[in-house]
């Protein structure tokens, strides 16, 4: 039987071929013969389409099948990409055992034919209205009516290929079409030949199949509704009878959902809840080139969102807010949740159970007096809480006025008039100070502190903070509070002593002012510690320079012995100012004095310098009115001198080499006094020209030197009369000499008698030989002197 | 009626007159092509009923039905295309917001006139002859009818503002 098998073939005994136009499918039934379904073989078919116009296999396929004894003949679906109408198709199918390996010979051709000419009295088009998903290709034919030929054929906008099958049917391609706006592609194709022009328009839709939808999630507000919910997804280009179709099915109830789908920003659907609690909904998105579903399984119970509470009101106290509001769907036990938002920006939340009462209320506690808040309400259920619903729309309320809290800070400053004092009172709100309330007053009284006088009282207005009082030599306890329209806040009091603690005041006013030094970020101070202060105040002005000077001050504790004075008024250039005092008792007393610059800047002007004394080897400089006072932009450190002959570098002694930044070189002399307003720059050269320049200098630096004053050094006198004496007295005298030379010479300088040339000599009878020698005994001497004894001796 | 009806329905029809060009322009972008560049091919009214307004009318009567009939086919004509644009153009957001601009118009217009025909002329009753309806037709054909429609009511609607 194997060998047999083999060998056998089942030839197609019944092969036929019809078509369905809306699917543009093609049908194919055929069978073979009885006994191979008797025998249930396992067979294999093949099967070819072949478009007779283009004379084309166009498909093949292989279909494997076990045959059944029932002899149904079997069926076969081929969908067509060219619409069936455009030209005929042709199928035909061989078969073969599985056993065996002899393909049957083919069946005949089973043919369907297209439509061949166009009935109608103008060209017909197909297919018409198709939906295509975007980027995908689609083929057209365009076949026109018996005698006639196509003149043109085409689609607008142009995507397309265009072939031609005969003069009367004609084939378009359009490939990997793109979305137009409009969402269809018009096709146009005109016939011609005989009478007249005609012509016909199609179009096909361009669009995507429907996205998956997202975030699908059922819930309901009130027990009564279920409402569905999801994301639309992507735009798919398709409307009208085209557009998204959405289902909803229910498992259990195995039922089809009836639900007009709403899709503004998320799509929702909504229907009554029945008796069923637990649901397992299948929501359904189609439109002509797909579908695509999600799933949502619950227990209705377990997903209440509440609507948002409404209808908020409510009622304060001075620390409490009651407040109430309405459920919209009563009959749930809800959760809720209440915010309260400060003024600052802080939010507070508040949880509170609701009954299943159409109210819900809350008592927020803790509250300052006379402030605004704003309140929203969210809820939830209670059982098997699953969301919060939305805010409520918020309220705000205002809490009570109360008496203001905390105390004022207050500070004066004391200046002595005629009869007494004019004291300024400064105050200012503490960190801890709550006007809690509107309408703040200040009310300031003053008595005497030692006889029982009747307090003087004023009230200011909140726009101020400062004002005067005169009081007279005694000493004074002033007061002030705020007041509003419900209490007074507790009292800041200080104490002025009498008129004598002033005068020491003023005595001490004459404290030693110690320069302290400035910081990027303030001016550090430090103080003697005491013990007998309880506290320490500081006082400066932000403006030392006008009137009123802003006045500021800062208080520290008992243990403080320093403090950074940062003001966003200080700047660099001006001396502030800065008086420490101890407090004890509500009574302040100045202790030290500070003054510095919280950055020092060199002076803008230099010192006006008068040459007051100039001699050949000296020059004194003075610049008395120059002032080192507040006044100047840092403190006056001292002065430079700089001194230089016009024509040369410097190099006079005892000075330093400064060098200028054009290169030439002054000498520099150091003062390091800044009372020192004089110096003499000496070991100058008579007769020559100097430049000079005082500059003073403060920890800010010096400005660069813009002007010098010139002096030139006389002739030295002395050394003149030197010269005088060197030069013209011997000339003099030597003139007189000349004028008189032989009696100078006969009395300076005698001519020493020559024997040659002595008288004696003509007589002759002196003479001895040749020799010019006078005998001496022919001589009778007047004198004899004798010059040397031995030769005298001799003689 | 109202005392100034007859200055408002002139007022109104100035007003579709106005607007009528830039209707019928912006239909054509919306549509496509080949409707802006075979527009004369397309869009021509041979063959398709258009109610008429004839300048040479004599009586003021007969002026007056005839815009009732103008106005009565418009508006249903408009029906159709707003209908049709919404299927086939709904983003086309100023298209339709003019559609309905126009359409409000009209009723105003056929508001006015029926009172205007009881009041003066004793006429409850006009015998209307209406377009064909697009519903069911194929979407080029929808595009096609509504092009038509608008051409012809661009001309038309001139005689009326003319002759009032």
């Amino acid at each position: 039987i194997f060998v047999l098998l083999e060998s056998l073939v089942f030839p197609v005994t019944y092969l036929r071929v019809s078509k369905d136009l809306p699917l543009q499918c093609l049908q194919v039934e055929w069978d073979v013969g009885k006994s191979a379904h008797d025998a249930e073989l396992s067979m294999s078919f093949e099967i070819q389409v072949n478009r007779t116009g283009e004379n084309t296999t166009v498909w093949t396929e292989f279909y494997n099948v076990t045959l059944d004894k029932s002899g149904k003949p079997l069926h076969w679906n081929w969908d067509s990409d060219l619409p069936l109408e455009c030209m005929a198709h042709s199928v035909r199918i061989r078969s073969k055992a599985e056993a065996s390996k002899i393909w049957s010979q083919w069946s005949l051709w089973e043919t369907i034919l297209g439509l061949g000419t166009s009935n109608y009295s103008q060209p017909q088009i197909f297919p018409d209205e198709k939906v295509i998903e975007e980027g995908s290709d689609i083929t057209l034919c365009c076949i026109v009516r018996k005698g006639q030929i196509i003149m043109e054929f085409f689609s607008l906008p142009a995507v397309h290929n265009f072939s031609r099958t005969n003069s009367q049917i004609g084939l378009l391609t359009a490939k990997t079409v793109a979305h137009q706006k409009p969402s269809h592609v018009t096709v146009f194709c005109q016939e011609s030949g005989g009478k007249g022009d005609h012509y016909h328009y199609v179009v096909f839709f361009v669009g995507k199949p429907p996205d998956l939808p997202h975030d699908f999630s059922c819930h309901t507000r009130d027990m009564k509704k279920i409402i569905c919910t999801w994301s639309q997804g992507g735009d798919t280009h398709l409307y009208g009878p085209h557009s998204t179709k959405y289902t909803f099915f229910e498992e259990f109830a195995q039922k089809l959902i009836p639900c007009t789908v709403n899709c503004s920003k998320r799509c929702s659907c909504s229907w009554d809840i029945n008796q069923q609690r637990v649901y397992n909904i299948m929501l359904t998105v189609e439109n002509p080139l797909g579908k695509k579903t999600a799933t949502d399984a619950f227990d209705v119970t377990h997903r209440i969102h509440p609507s948002a509470p409404s209808e908020l009101f409510g009622h304060c106290s001075d620390t409490k807010i009651m407040l109430y509001w309405k459920h919209r769907n009563k009959g749930i036990e809800l959760f809720c949740q209440t915010e309260v938002l400060h003024p600052d920006g802080k939010t507070e939340l508040h949880n509170s159970s609701s009954t299943h009462l159409q109210y819900g209320s809350i008592t927020v506690g803790g509250q300052q007096p006379y402030t605004q808040y704003t309140l929203r309400v969210r809820c939830g259920a209670a059982q098997h809480f699953w969301r919060w619903s939305e805010w409520s729309k918020a309220q705000t309320f205002r809490t009570e006025e109360a008496s203001p809290s905390g105390k004022l800070d207050i500070w004066r400053e004391i200046i002595p008039a005629l009869g007494g004092r004019n004291v300024t009172l400064f105050w200012k709100l503490t960190p801890s100070f709550q006007a809690n309330g509107r309408s703040i007053s200040y009310e300031i009284t003053w008595e005497k502190v030692e006889e029982d006088s009747k307090p003087e009282h004023i009230s200011i207005s909140s726009v101020y903070n400062t004002t005067r009082i005169f009081i007279d030599s005694d000493p004074y306890k002033i007061s002030v509070v705020a007041k509003n329209n419900v209490n007074y806040s507790l009292p800041s009091v200080m104490i002025i002593p009498g008129a004598t603690g002033t005068e020491n005041e003023l005595s001490i006013s004459n404290l030693k002012e110690d320069q302290v030094i400035g910081a990027d970020d303030g001016i550090f101070l430090s103080w003697e510690p005491r013990n007998t202060y309880d506290g320490y105040i500081v006082d400066w002005c932000n403006f030392p320079a006008l009137q009123p000077c802003d006045l500021q001050w800062k208080r520290f504790g008992p243990s403080s012995s320093s403090a950074l004075i940062s003001s966003a008024s200080f700047v660099p250039g001006v001396r502030y100012n800065f008086r420490i005092y101890g407090s004890v008792a509500n009574t302040a007393s100045l202790l030290e004095k500070k003054t510095g610059y919280l950055k020092e800047l060199a002076p803008t002007l230099d010192p006006p310098v008068k040459k007051i004394h100039l001699t050949f080897h000296a020059v004194t400089l003075s610049w008395e009115s120059y002032p080192t006072t507040a006044s100047q932009p840092g403190f006056i450190r001292g002065y430079h001198v700089y001194v230089s002959p016009v024509q040369e570098d410097c190099s006079l002694k005892e000075s330093k080499k400064h060098v200028l930044p054009d290169g030439s070189v002054l000498c520099k002399y150091t003062i390091e006094n800044p009372e020192e307003k004089r110096y003499t720059v000496r070991h100058l050269m008579p007769n020559t020209k100097y430049k000079l320049a005082v500059k003073a200098y403060t920890g800010g630096g010096e400005t660069p030197i813009a002007n010098f004053i010139y002096i030139e050094t006389p002739f030295d006198t002395n050394t003149l009369y030197l010269l005088g004496l060197l030069v013209i007295v011997p000339s003099v005298a030597a003139a007189l000499c000349h004028w008189k030379m032989k009696w100078v010479k006969a009395c300076c300088c005698p001519v020493v008698p020559s024997p040659n040339k002595s008288k004696v000599l003509s007589f002759k009878d002196l003479v001895i030989g040749s020799e010019k020698v006078l005998k001496i005994h022919d001589c009778k001497p007047d004198a004899v002197a004798v010059d040397n004894n031995s030769e005298a001796q001799t003689l | 009626c109202r005392s100034n009806v007859y200055e408002q329905t002139r007022k109104q029809v100035a007003l579709l007159n106005a607007t009528a060009q830039d209707l019928f322009s912006l239909y054509l972008k919306c549509q496509g092509e080949p409707f802006s560049s075979e527009t004369d091919k397309l869009c021509s009214p041979n063959g398709f009923f258009f109610p008429d307004f004839h300048e040479n009318r004599t009586s003021e009567k007969e002026v007056m039905v005839a815009m009732y009939k103008l106005f009565a086919f418009l508006n249903a004509s408009l029906g159709n295309i707003t209908r049709d644009q919404e299927e086939l153009n709904p983003t086309a957001k100023e298209l339709l917001d003019r559609l309905h601009n126009t359409t409000k118009t009209t009723q105003g217009l056929i508001s006015n006139l029926t009172c205007l025909l009881c009041k003066n002329y004793n006429i409850f009753q006009v015998d209307v002859r209406y377009g064909p309806n697009s519903k069911g037709k194929r979407a080029f054909k929808k595009k096609q009818q509504g092009c038509q429609v608008l051409r012809k009511y661009v001309q038309v609607i001139s005689h009326a503002a003319r002759i009032l």
